[in-house]
């Protein structure tokens, strides 16, 4: 049987075993050793897997992931950042719909020290959401701030996504953090200008109140209570962007400074402490299981010669440029649609970044482009992370309601990847800047 | 039983993070301020994050945290759905089986040929045997899982669905 043959039909059992309800990552071990034993026979084939499997769990890089995640848990359930929305709210509550600029830029700020959407979602929302409701701010507005606003978590540095991408592509992770900041702003920007405009238009979703102008003595207390959250900042981002720490360095000091704010604040309970483990130790599992077995089958598909097949047939359109980064794009829209989108990155990544790099597109740009396609993945029905986060905290809250509200943010980000596309120096600017490459 | 030794495993593995997050946090101290880093931390980190996947995975399994594609099962019939997952946790655990055979030969000759770590000079049979071990403790709930759902399968038949996961999380 030729090699093309046995490539489709490992595919095609691969979405037949996702379509089953087979663990994603059991499904692509299958597949994968189906093909190894199919293409190497049994002694070596199945040899692979167990270096694979070693090499993979040992990767010094990859420590950083449950070191963000368990530095985010933390801070999550100790309640440090909590303070960030109402500190925020002082400074930008007069203006139209105020509370949720609010929501939005304080998910930009405890995103520079969290690597995940749904902690930062969570962290904010926690607070953010009662407030607005006990306001009578629309549902729809209030979901889709907060949802939105939580995906900045893993745009602004740290990222974890970020990680596994660098770590895959072996993209430089430090480079990737800086390439996130800009567009991150930028985004935050849009939210906020976005959501000033929907509450001017329809100022009932978002009544105004007088306390909504802070005092001065409430502004300079707010800059006290943001101050952790500040240190962390530093901590993590300072020592990365100079270079004296690498990122898996920059998640451990960042963890230990949190467990250390978090015990100043009287927040650091056993069961704090127990349930950032077990999120920790979820996330971690599950995520190397899949990056171990996904590396299997990428390893078979790279046998078969599957990337350069594609490489040969994409180019074979011939396209232009921007017609064939729309048709990615719009692929990967709707592949997230029937699968969880941070497995489906770690599955296509080692077929799809030949691909993009050998059309003429910068890496770290294109992690930038992943991770803004994964904040879209995160809002959108059935499997969005942020919006289960979301609906825990809203009870009673609606699909319609749901789209409501995260339409217009899916919107923007799809229009922050067309100006990406087009002035790619947003991203690359800054990483060109740091003083250690 | 199962269940207490998966949560067991699991702490562990927490305690394992913030291991990790202390020792390469002593690292980066030491290197930074008095210029002395510590090379062992690098070996025994990479030890440790072996250590925290695979004593999780059990773990995370019972807490329902392996990603699944619910998209086409929750639209079959209640029954179908029930024999299905039955099918599927058999094809995980012929798959587990078949990876911790090859997984322990790996340790096994790790050990006969005496490999050690480059800088602390530990045998390096004992982080690799913890793949296997792990992948055993995940392979022992999904066989629990499948008793579980076979039963399930055969039983009433207004009961007859995909049981959940035993740890659900809140």
């Amino acid at each position: 049987m030729s090699e093309p043959v046995i490539g489709a039909l490992l595919i095609a059992l691969m979405f037949v075993l996702f379509a089953m309800g087979l663990e994603i990552a059991v499904s692509l071990g299958v597949v994968g050793v189906l093909g190894l034993l199919w293409l190497k026979g049994w002694t070596v084939g199945l040899g692979v897997v167990g270096s694979v499997a070693w090499s993979n769990a040992t990767s010094f890089s990859f420590i950083a992931v449950p070191l963000f995640v368990f530095m985010s848990a933390i801070l999550l359930h100790s309640g440090i950042g909590r303070g960030l929305f109402t500190a925020v709210a002082r400074w930008v509550g007069f203006l139209p719909g105020g509370l949720a600029v609010a929501s939005v830029f304080s998910c930009a700020i405890f995103a520079a020290v969290s690597g995940s959407s749904v902690a930062t979602a969570a962290t904010i929302g926690m607070i953010a959401i009662p407030e607005m409701e006990r306001r009578g701010y629309g549902r729809p507005l209030i979901c889709g701030s907060l949802a939105a606003g939580g995906t900045l978590g893993i745009l602004i540095p740290p990222s974890i996504p970020m990680i596994i991408y660098g770590v895959m592509t072996e993209t430089s992770v430090g480079h990737l953090y800086m390439a996130g900041i800009v567009p991150g702003v930028i985004l935050s920007l849009m939210f906020a200008v976005a959501i000033v405009l929907y509450a001017v238009a329809r100022p009932e979703a978002a009544p105004r109140r007088s306390e909504d102008r802070g005092s001065l003595r409430d502004k300079v207390r707010s800059v006290v209570e943001v101050a952790p959250v500040a240190v962390l900042i530093v901590v993590v981002l300072g020592g990365m962007y100079v270079g004296v720490v690498t990122p898996t360095e920059a998640a451990a000091l960042g963890s230990t400074v949190s467990l250390v704010l978090a015990a100043l604040a009287r927040g650091l309970t056993w069961r704090a402490l127990n349930r950032a483990f077990q999120e920790t130790v979820r996330t971690t599992s599950m995520v190397v299981l899949i990056i171990i077995f996904a590396s299997i089958f990428s390893h078979v598909m790279a046998l078969i010669g599957a990337p350069s097949a594609l490489f040969a047939t994409v180019v074979g359109l011939g396209l232009p440029r921007w017609a064939l980064f729309t048709l990615i794009f719009a692929f990967l829209l709707l592949i997230a649609y029937a699968l969880e989108e941070l497995s489906v990155m770690i599955i296509i990544l080692p077929i799809l970044f030949p691909l993009v790099t050998g059309l003429g597109f910068d890496p770290v740009w294109f992690g930038v482009i992943m991770v803004v396609w994964l904040e879209i993945g995160f809002i959108t029905p059935p499997v969005g992370l942020n919006l289960f986060v979301i609906q825990g905290l809203m009870p009673g809250l609606s699909g319609r309601q749901i789209t409501l509200g995260t339409t217009p943010f899916v919107v923007l980000m799809i229009l922050l990847v067309v100006l990406l596309f087009l002035v790619p120096d947003l991203a690359l600017w800054l990483p060109r800047q740091m003083l250690v490459k | 039983m199962i269940g207490w030794t998966s949560k067991a495993a699991g702490l562990l593995a927490g305690l394992g993070v913030l291991a990790m997050a202390g020792l390469i946090t002593f690292d980066v101290l030491m290197r930074y301020f008095l210029d002395r880093p510590q090379l062992f931390v690098d070996e025994l980190a990479s030890f440790l994050q072996v250590f925290v996947v695979f004593a999780g995975l059990a773990y995370t399994f019972r807490a329902g945290g392996h990603v699944r594609v619910d998209l086409v099962t929750s639209s079959l019939p209640r029954p179908v759905r029930a024999w299905l997952r039955a099918v599927t946790l058999a094809l995980g655990l012929a798959f587990l089986a078949a990876v911790i055979w090859v997984t322990a030969q790996s340790g096994l000759s790790a050990y006969g040929y005496g490999r050690v770590s480059a800088v602390m000079l530990y045998p390096l049979w004992i982080p690799m045997l913890l793949i296997p071990a792990g992948l055993l403790l995940m392979a022992v709930a999904m066989l629990a899982a499948f008793v579980r759902q076979v039963r399930l399968s055969l039983g009433p038949l207004e009961g007859r669905d995909e049981a959940p996961p035993p740890d659900r999380r809140a």
